[in-house]
């Protein structure tokens, strides 16, 4: 076995960890080193170690206009937390309902959904609609136009993840003198661990890092998330590159550490499988 | 076991949201019962900021002010560039504007419909602030704000100490600016600094001829906006871009992967002799070399004339007050205070100007920029200055950067690219209903 490793597989795995190494973690390094070197050096954007590392970059960026960057950090996981969770306990009872019924009212909403997809969200009528309810320029507001933007992305995971877990299981429990809602709760949803864990990383990265509409329906001085503090750093005329690496590293860190997590998970979940004996 | 962990994760995420909200409350309430005998206490004034640069001025002019007035100032910040101009209209639009905005003047200012939004300040101010910037800051004769920051010039930066090695007199004509450069050329020096790379420098030269032209033609603007004159077929403004193609020669060999980030270390090193740009690039090099940012001088781009040889300036950004504002005394008072000497001093101490200040009868700052006191000198104080043209006229080409970019690559003519602007112009010029 060992002997039949030819010369072919070790280039070829040489080759890949290269490429792995060029585009993953050297831009990584990049950062770490820029935000390590104070302004000066920082504006050349090179490669080369700093002179002098100056850690302080890190506690300046979080001294910058009045701890700022808390507030923004904590409105930022107060928003991907709820619109998280939102989106998974609805999606997955969406997406349920959608995969196991075929009619026609199904099929009308199921188009409806994907017409979500591809339709883009109108700004000023959204705007409108909040103002109307009361939501606009609050954390409700928000969270509700971040999970009504995420829905039929994460509605068709669900749907198209549903299709695997075999029908007999629920024939089983109904026989068993299982409720509907029991059937999803008990059986179904644990089912749907892995692709939970799946919708958890990609929603949770797209609205922490949503920069768009965070700006235009949830202005304000105290509602800041973390993306708009990079612009404190950045400007046409003026950059301060050493700071704007280390927030981005600093805001780096809470998406690394959900990643890291669920991860686990999804390896979890498909070694587990679906159906035994 | 799992499950707890969830639950007790969510518990706490709830708990902290719930901490979180209080602790702003409490802090709110503590920051409006502190000073009690100033004239407007505990009042409230919101501001949007869009910028492009540093906050530094903005934050000791509110911090003063404060003090001063004992209002509460709320500083919201909106990047800079096409998603701040977004949430500008949108916020307009939503009627949800603060009680102050910051924001360009000139063209762009007319592209938000001022009238309908913008308290008419004309008595208040007018008389306090330079024509120029009066102009440019309003719209039909009204005038809607106050400058925003000192303004700011497109000219040549170049190097005093390469000036006096090589025994070089300041230029007047674009003649001897050119044989100042051969000068430099042979002597192995890189004599012009171009930084294409990011292609809004590219257009500074175009640009900041502006004075040139209207010293040739002084009814450019208005014609150019009527559609009776043309930048290619009017001799005077295609000289303008006959100034980008004979730049090429003198300029460092990457120009073209240079940026402008590049360009303010390369200045500062001595690594070229002129480099035609914002003079808003001399507070990013103060910012990152400091005093060294005295070795540079600046001059006017030269034209034909060396009588008659300006400057051309850009005015600031404008702060415009929303007509719908609940407490107009407060938001008075604040700009008062702002343009008073008491505020300018607080910005310029924190921020030094990169130009002179459009507000009669202040003087610059004994500290600030060698290259800001020449400009004082030479071009303030003598009259010889004009506004840029995109202040004069709305009708300005989507894509003038990309097209002196071009020009600068050598990929196209001066003569090709002022056709091509203007064909660029003709179709903002059909969008705002002109007769071109």
């Amino acid at each position: 076995m060992k002997k039949k490793k030819s010369i072919k597989y070790i280039i070829g795995d040489i080759v890949g960890l290269m490429t792995c190494f060029f585009v993953f973690i050297v831009p990584f390094i990049f950062m770490l080193v820029n935000a390590l070197k104070d302004r000066r050096e920082a504006n050349r954007l090179s490669l080369a170690l700093p002179e002098m590392p100056q850690w302080q970059n890190f506690v300046e960026v979080f001294k910058t206009g009045d701890y700022q960057i808390l507030t923004a950090f904590k409105n930022s996981i107060i928003l991907t937390a709820f619109s998280v969770l939102g989106l998974v306990v609805f999606s997955a009872m969406a997406g349920y309902v959608i995969q196991r019924r075929k009619d026609r009212t199904t099929k009308i909403v199921n188009t409806l959904v994907m017409a979500g997809l591809m339709i883009p969200a109108a700004i000023l009528p959204t705007i409108w609609v909040m103002q109307t309810v009361h939501l606009y320029k609050t954390m409700p507001g928000m969270i509700l136009v971040e999970i009504a933007l995420q829905t039929p992305f994460t509605i068709m995971l669900y749907r198209g993840f549903m299709s695997t877990i075999p029908i007999e299981l629920e024939e089983a429990a109904y026989i068993d003198g299982c409720t509907p809602f029991s059937v999803f709760r008990k059986i179904i949803f644990p089912l749907l661990k892995p692709v939970t864990a799946t919708v958890v990383i990609l929603d949770a990265v797209t609205i922490f890092n949503d920069f768009t509409n965070p700006l235009y329906f949830f202005p304000g001085k105290e509602n800041l998330t973390v993306q708009v503090t990079l612009y404190n750093f950045m400007g046409q005329f003026s950059s301060s590159y050493n700071m704007l690496f280390a927030d981005v590293l600093i805001i780096t860190v809470p998406m690394l550490v959900i990643f890291l997590i669920f991860n686990q998970k999804i390896v979890d979940g498909m070694v587990a499988g679906s159906v035994k004996g | 076991m799992k499950r707890k962990a969830v639950s007790a994760l969510l518990c706490m995420s709830m708990v902290v949201g719930m901490l979180a909200g209080c602790g702003s409350t409490d802090a709110g309430s503590a920051g409006s019962t502190a000073s009690a005998d100033t004239p407007y206490s505990g009042q409230k004034v919101s501001i949007m900021w869009v910028s492009n640069s540093s906050m530094d001025g903005i934050n000791a002019v509110v911090d003063a002010a404060e003090k001063e007035l004992g209002i509460e100032v709320d500083v919201e910040q909106v990047p800079g560039g096409e998603d701040g101009d977004n949430v500008v209209k949108t916020r307009l639009a939503s009627g949800d504007m603060t009680d102050l905005l910051s924001y360009n003047c000139g063209s762009l200012l007319a592209s938000l419909n001022p009238s309908e939004y913008f308290a008419d300040i004309t008595s208040d101010y007018a008389d306090k602030l330079d024509e120029n910037f009066v102009e440019a800051a309003g719209v039909d004769g009204t005038l809607y704000g106050i400058p925003a920051s000192a303004s700011q010039a497109g000219a040549v930066l170049y190097n005093l100490d390469m000036y006096e090695k090589y025994n070089l007199e300041i230029p007047k004509t674009w003649d001897e600016f050119l044989a100042n450069c051969d000068v430099l050329r042979e002597a192995g020096e890189t004599a012009v600094l171009g930084t294409d790379g990011d292609s809004w420098t590219s257009q500074v030269p175009y640009l900041g001829d502006q004075y040139n032209v209207q010293a040739a033609d002084a009814n450019f603007a208005e014609d150019f906006e009527a559609g009776k004159t043309k930048y290619a077929t009017s001799e005077a403004g295609l000289e303008s871009f006959q100034k980008i193609e004979d730049l090429i020669p003198y300029m460092n060999e990457d120009h073209m992967a240079t940026t402008y980030d590049d360009g303010c270390d390369i200045m500062m090193e001595d690594g070229a002799a002129h480099w035609i740009i914002l003079t808003s690039a001399l507070s990013n090099m103060y910012e990152l070399y400091e005093d060294d940012v005295n070795k540079l001088g600046c001059f006017a781009v030269p034209g034909r004339d060396a009588e008659n040889c300006g400057l051309t300036v850009w005015e600031p950004n404008a702060i415009y007050m929303n007509k719908d504002t609940d407490n107009s005394d407060a938001v008075k008072a604040f700009m008062d205070f702002y343009v008073s000497d008491a505020g300018l001093d607080a910005f310029t101490g924190a921020e030094l100007p990169n130009g002179p200040y459009c507000i009669k009868g202040y003087e610059l700052p004994e500290e600030c920029y060698t290259a800001v006191k020449q400009m004082q000198a030479d071009y303030f104080d003598t009259g010889l200055n004009s506004v840029a043209l995109e202040f004069q006229t709305a009708v300005k080409g989507s894509n003038c950067a990309a097209i002196c970019q071009e020009l600068a690559s050598g990929q196209t003519t001066a003569a090709e690219a002022a056709a091509k602007y203007d064909e660029d112009c003709k179709k903002q010029a059909v969008q705002l209903g002109l007769n071109w």
